[in-house]
């Protein structure tokens, strides 16, 4: 998160952007990381026995070694992380008991981290290669909330340092203590101004390459999704808490908690009546990309990571995997595209930073709320393997739909078929309830396609782009000039600004217009007697108030349910009483035997529909399941157990909790 | 210091609220102890000269065996001379017993206490010694048979599990649950046991058989009944607030049924309409018979017999049930008690715990108890309940194999004392309150403490193991305190370095601004142990807290600088802020009913003692020269 500004120390070895030979790549149905690692490998850092690295801070320093801060406080040095000429990564502590460092910053011989009140300089003046000096640069309070944790620091190009500090949590997001809900400022004099307000959880955040500040925020209270949103003074991100300090002397905000309506009306909207509340420049579709957005990392490379210079990589602890999102500025303001770019990290990604030789260090950590990637924290290495995938590589928008750039020419007879595209746009609810389905969904038409010359763009023209919406774009037909589809074939590109400027005349609209919609999502097509027998919440009165057999399950935090199995008797009655208390989305979906795994991937696959289909795919291995609830919500399904006996798994499908949520319907007489 | 075992002290990993009260349940209020009276010599048999009831006691570190005494009672003490040196034995005879008492040692002294005028549980003055054994104290004696032949008369005897000990002069509390040995007629079938030894808020001994009378003893044969025995021929010994419970019997439930409901509408008057999902027969009292984790009720009804005349005590626990007021009320839960159809609980779901208490003659009662659980959601299902009465220990009338079959269980995450200095910081609870901004530091000597870095206070002082960190780290780790381990003496946790606009000002509880006191963190001296640097109006703070050579007691050394132009005008460090604080013979001022010492060093200027409504305060001027001033100070327990 800190590593945006980072400018890589070493003179970067030249290398040559080699367009492969592409041949086929076979796509897996299920998970994309086989198709990825032909292109960026991911290798994994060993970690000493006894060592807890459950990674809050991750740092380059000039040397080479990797510098990561730890939730338990330690500062770990480590030699040659990279484990060249077949050497070991080493080691060493630099710093230990700090409160929960959530951030790690080189400058000017020391490292400077946030512990959950303070940023913290730590030096070692007697080069012994351990701190013996823990300066407070500056303190906050706290009011003793588990859920006040403190990010930082980033240093701005001009050496101003930024913190950010979460709200608490007490069943919503709260404000207890100045500056909690507040980016701070502080000159390099110690002068703290307060910037902005209005972040709920905003753990990750730099400058990208032409110095502007964004930032990374979760879904929750006041948030319907992740997303990344620039970052300016006196700016209101959103989530009201931090407002009740706005009047404080210094405060560049001046919004009152009472200015801001709880309407559940997009944010857009409200943005036009509320002045400084921000949108975000992207927004990270919640359980399509991602479940909770934490590390930012601007591309810095100059090529030796691949043919993303300058764009964002943006990660994601609960779906352990990193998104890669392109910006662009329409009418001055910062807007752009994210696409899938490399799933299957070993635990939650929370920290990104560059090595000296251009590959990426992923610092990770799940520490309680469980990620795709089961171990409890781990460090690994993303390499560009030198092959270039084909990929949309950016996303412009035009006046009457988009231009998509491609990393490898096209092949003109699919780029050019408006089939081989589909756009469907949608939004979020602004309000205080813990996060949104997406709303006002609307699939266009693909009026025309013109690929460019060189064949390495296409422009799509699109009737009615919807100003402040975000539109998935579907290029599943789209094949390389070699034959090869795109390692990925969606872009969700949030159109804050519609640019003026030329249309594009569409000679053959009527001919080539195609109204697509079924490409690129599945329709619900369960009868609805089908449908109904699979989610009733109510009794049949032919069981006379009566079920043969009452279950209740509830899911736990770390995305577990709190029971492993239970037993029914077969074409048994069942009552099944989901509850959800913890503080996240769930639902319960009962299987055929064997199919939790190939149902919880279907779900994955639904993309935009899965929200409204409460993310249970419209499939016969689905027996029965409730729908997706909310925290603190709870739902009684009613259903007839399966006559055949056998293992029947249950399972949450909401995007990547399958692998860890399941549990067992044993059918036995 | 006193935490009687009369109490149970249960607290709850609940939701942490933001700031405020600490998240703990309620402590179930236990049948109150008997008091063995210090008013006289009254509960003893013939007591020799050595023994007597006096007002107060000091002890002078520097002096073996010194005891000073004031006349007046409430306390007992034990003087012995060549002529005089008896044991003391109670005319109360005891079996089964918990036993509770607060204890001083003069230095170097030794003494014991005999369960049943045989078992010996040893009194020593044992401060500072690493290797506690079996006679040091805490341990429990060891056997002597000179029949075992030449070199191997003694046997057995179990040091303490580490050394709990204070230093001698001060109160430290001793509680002993002591269990006597079984006999079929004369025939003994189970050795006498220690069930628990807690000195200073430390177990140091679990679950010790004696196989019997331990070396010293008063008798050689073993009973079911002897009187309690304080060893009078070794050395003084001050002795008060000796409490105790003798158990002679149990109670039993017997002929239990149970109903069960499982759906949607439960209530009171739903359980008492409505047929049950399914009844029958069961042993002990749990939730299990409803199968569900929510939407149950469960009624019993059998006979509760007790063996013993006089008022029971019934306490109770609703697992699901919390402290938050969403947690609470009939929509969550209703449990209710009655013996002989008259109610002694009812308890709407107001609170998690609740007690009632009822006369009940010897013999057989008519036992009926129910409870529902009426929420959708929440795994915990558990329901407990507990009687207790004359001679009829605290006994569980539910089943304790079935509780948590459904949790899941939490492996504790514990800090060792490290090989190098450590400072870790954390959250910490101190009186009630959770403190934010709190450094443990601990010390490969076995002295460790902790200290809040914006008020600069102690909060803790102990010895021996360091810290537990699970409510920290622990998946999301809500409630993010660590818990000092050991025996700990609680500091007041004041700001030490204020200035004062005169010298009757009030010293603050705490300090909120900048300008008054700021914290510039620390620094590691080659060994790794930190200094603190504080600001207080210009005025550099540095704040030192070291063992001392033997790694016994803490040395705290304050230095400040004050560059001009910053005034040092009123400008106190405190030193101990306690209930009471009185100056010892010896120089050292003992705080808070003799809980912990402040020591000078020798030539120090004498301290201001101040007396005031919030308790006693010692308050040292800082006294600058050219811009350098340092004060020192020991932190003795």
């Amino acid at each position: 998160m800190l590593d945006i500004r980072l400018q890589i120390a070493g003179a970067l070895a030249a290398l040559t952007l080699l367009a492969t030979a592409a041949h086929a790549q076979p796509r897996a149905d299920s998970s994309n990381a086989a198709n990825e690692a032909e292109y960026y490998r991911i290798s994994t850092l060993p970690i000493p026995e006894g060592v807890v690295l459950e990674v809050g801070g991750l740092e380059t320093m000039p040397d080479g070694r990797l510098a990561v801060a730890t939730r338990r406080g330690d500062v770990w040095l480590i030699e040659n992380p990279g484990g060249v000429n077949g050497g070991r990564p080493k080691y060493s502590r630099f710093a230990q008991g700090l409160h929960e460092a959530l951030g790690l910053t080189y400058r000017d011989g020391a490292l400077l981290t946030t512990q959950r009140s303070e940023l913290t300089r730590l030096r070692d003046t007697d080069g012994d290669g351990r701190a013996d000096r823990y300066e407070t640069v500056y303190a906050w309070p706290l009011s003793g909330n588990y859920h006040e944790y403190s990010f930082g620091p980033v240093f701005s190009p001009t050496g101003d340092m930024f913190i950010t500090l979460n709200l608490a949590w007490i069943g919503y997001g709260e404000s207890f203590v100045k500056w909690r809900g507040w980016m701070l400022k502080l000159a390099p004099d110690g002068t703290m101004t307060p910037f902005a307000t209005g972040f709920r959880s905003p753990s990750s955040f730099g400058f990208n390459l032409d110095g502007d500040l964004f930032y990374a925020e979760n879904q929750g209270d006041w948030v319907g999704s992740g997303g990344i949103s620039q970052v300016k003074l006196g700016d209101f991100e959103g989530n009201p808490k931090g407002l009740k300090w706005s009047g404080e002397p210094g405060s560049p905000v001046t919004l009152k908690v009472s200015d801001i309506p709880d309407t559940g009306e997009p944010k857009f909207e409200v943005a036009k009546r509320v002045p400084h509340l921000v949108t975000p420049a992207v927004w990270i579709p919640h359980g399509i990309l991602g479940i909770s957005t934490s590390a930012i990392l601007v591309d810095s490379t100059r090529g030796a990571f691949g043919p993303f210079a300058g764009q964002l990589f943006v990660g994601d602890q609960g779906q352990s995997r990193i998104m890669r999102v392109a910006l662009e500025k329409v009418n001055g303001v910062y807007q752009g595209v994210v696409f899938p770019f490399r799933e299957g990290f070993m635990s939650g990604v929370f920290r990104e930073v560059w090595g000296t030789d251009g590959s990426m260090y992923v610092g990770q950590t799940s520490r309680g709320w469980g990620a795709t990637g089961r171990a409890p924290y781990g460090l690994q290495r993303l390499v560009w393997t030198g092959k270039v995938p084909f990929e949309a590589h950016h996303v412009s928008a035009r006046p009457d739909g988009f231009e998509i750039t491609f990393t490898q020419p096209v092949d003109r007879a699919t780029a050019s078929d408006p089939a081989s595209y589909a756009v469907n746009s949608f939004i979020y609810k602004y309000h205080h309830i813990y996060g949104s389905p997406p709303i006002n969904q609307l699939a266009h038409t693909v009026r025309a396609v013109e690929v460019a010359k060189d064949g390495k763009s296409a422009r799509i023209v699109v009737d009615s782009l919807r100003q402040g919406y975000v539109h998935e774009i579907r290029m599943s037909g789209v094949r390389s000039a070699s034959g090869a589809p795109l390692l990925h074939d969606v872009g969700y590109y949030t159109v804050n600004q519609i640019p003026a400027g030329a249309k594009l005349t569409v000679r053959t609209a009527s001919a080539r217009a195609v109204r697509d919609t079924s490409s690129s999502s599945t329709p619900v097509r369960a009868s609805r007697g089908s449908a109904l027998a699979k989610h009733l919440t109510t009794m049949p009165a032919e069981w006379a108030g009566k079920a043969d057999r009452t279950v209740a399950v509830q899911a736990e935090e770390g995305l577990r349910f709190d029971v492993g199995s239970f037993d029914v008797k077969p074409s048994a009655r069942v009552q099944l009483d989901f509850a959800n208390p913890s503080d996240m989305l769930h639902n319960l979906v009962i299987v055929k035997p064997g199919a939790a795994t190939k149902v919880g991937e279907a779900a994955l696959r639904l993309g935009l529909d899965g929200a409204k289909l409460n993310y249970v795919p419209p499939s016969d291995d689905v027996l029965y399941h409730t729908t997706l609830l909310e925290p603190t919500k709870s739902e009684s399904i009613y259903f007839v157990a399966p006559d055949a006996p056998g293992d029947y798994p249950f399972v949450c499908t909401f995007p990547g909790h399958y692998v860890t949520m399941q549990g067992t319907m044993h059918v036995r007489r | 210091m006193r935490t009687p075992i009369f109490r149970i002290i249960a607290l709850c990993a609940l939701l942490a609220s933001a700031a405020g009260a600490q998240p703990a349940r309620p402590e179930h209020a236990a049948l109150p102890p008997n008091a063995l009276s210090l008013a006289d010599l009254g509960a003893f048999r013939q007591a020799s000269a050595n023994w007597r009831v006096v007002g107060d006691v000091s002890a002078d570190r520097a002096r073996r065996n010194a005891l000073a005494t004031e006349p007046g009672t409430g306390i007992l003490v034990n003087q012995p001379t060549d002529a005089a040196k008896g044991h003391l034995f109670t005319t109360m005879e005891h079996g089964d017993l918990d036993l509770a008492l607060d204890v001083m040692m003069p230095k170097g002294s030794n003494s014991g206490i005999y369960l049943m005028g045989r078992y010996e549980l040893q009194l020593f003055d044992s401060w500072g010694n690493r290797a506690p054994s079996f006679a040091d104290m805490g341990g429990i004696m060891e056997r002597r048979d000179d029949a075992r032949g030449k070199g191997r008369e003694e046997f057995e005897g179990t040091p303490p599990t580490q050394n709990a000990s204070r230093a001698p002069g001060l109160w430290q509390h001793v509680e002993i649950a002591f269990r006597a040995p079984r006999f079929d007629g004369k025939r003994k079938i189970a050795n006498a046991r220690f069930l628990r030894v807690v000195v200073n808020g430390v177990t140091v001994q679990e679950n010790v058989e004696v196989t019997g009378p331990t070396s010293g003893t008063a008798f050689a044969d073993e009973r079911p009944a002897g009187p309690l025995m304080f060893q009078g021929d070794r050395g003084p010994v001050a002795l008060r607030n000796i409490e105790y419970k003798s158990y002679t019997g149990r109670a039993s439930l017997s002929d239990l049924r149970y109903r069960a409901w499982v759906g949607d509408a439960i209530d009171t008057t739903w359980m008492s309409a409505c047929a049950p999902t399914r009844e029958g027969a069961v042993a002990t009292l749990s939730s299990e018979p409803a199968r569900a984790p929510n939407k149950f009720a469960l009624a019993y009804r059998g006979t509760l017999t007790v063996p013993t005349s006089g008022r029971y005590r019934f306490t109770s626990d609703i697992d699901w049930v919390g402290t938050e007021a969403s947690m609470q009320g009939p929509n969550v839960a209703n449990l209710r008690l009655s013996i002989d159809d008259r109610s002694v609980i009812a308890n709407p779901g107001a609170s998690p715990r609740a007690t009632g208490d009822v006369e009940l003659t010897a013999g057989p009662h008519a036992f009926a108890f129910s409870v529902y659980k009426n929420r959708q959601w929440g795994s915990e299902r558990d329901v407990r309940l507990w009687i207790e009465g004359p001679g009829v220990e605290r006994q569980a009338l539910h089943d304790e194999n079935a509780l948590g079959a459904f949790s899941s269980p939490v492996n504790p995450i514990l800090v060792a004392a490290p090989a190098q200095p450590l400072v870790l910081r954390s959250f910490e609870w101190h009186r009630g309150l959770k403190r934010a901004y709190v450094a443990n530091v601990a010390d490969p000597a076995g002295v460790h403490y902790s200290y809040d870095v914006a008020q600069g206070a102690p909060l803790y002082v102990w010895r021996g193991p360091f810290l537990e960190t699970t409510q920290m780290w622990h998946e999301r780790g809500e409630d993010q305190s660590a818990r000092p381990m050991g025996s700990t003496v609680e500091l007041p946790g004041t700001p030490t370095v204020v200035f004062l606009a005169d010298a009757n000002a009030a010293w603050p509880d705490s300090i909120a601004d900048e300008r008054e006191l700021k914290r510039l963190g620390y620094r590691l001296d080659a060994a790794g142990r930190p200094t603190f640097l504080l600001r207080a109006h210009g005025v550099d703070v540095e704040d030192a807290i070291r063992p001392d050579s033997a790694g016994v007691t803490l040395i705290r050394t304050l230095h400040f600088r004050a560059p001009a132009p910053a005034s040092t005008d009123g400008l106190y460090v405190q030193l101990a802020q306690g209930s009471r604080i009185v100056r010892q013979n010896d120089g050292s001022y003992a705080v808070g009913d003799k809980r912990w010492l402040v020591v000078l060093p020798g030539g120090a200027p004498e301290p201001v003692l101040r007396h005031r409504s919030s308790g006693d305060e010692l308050l040292v001027p800082v006294r600058f020269d050219r811009g350098d001033a340092t004060v020192t100070y020991s932190i003795v327990w």
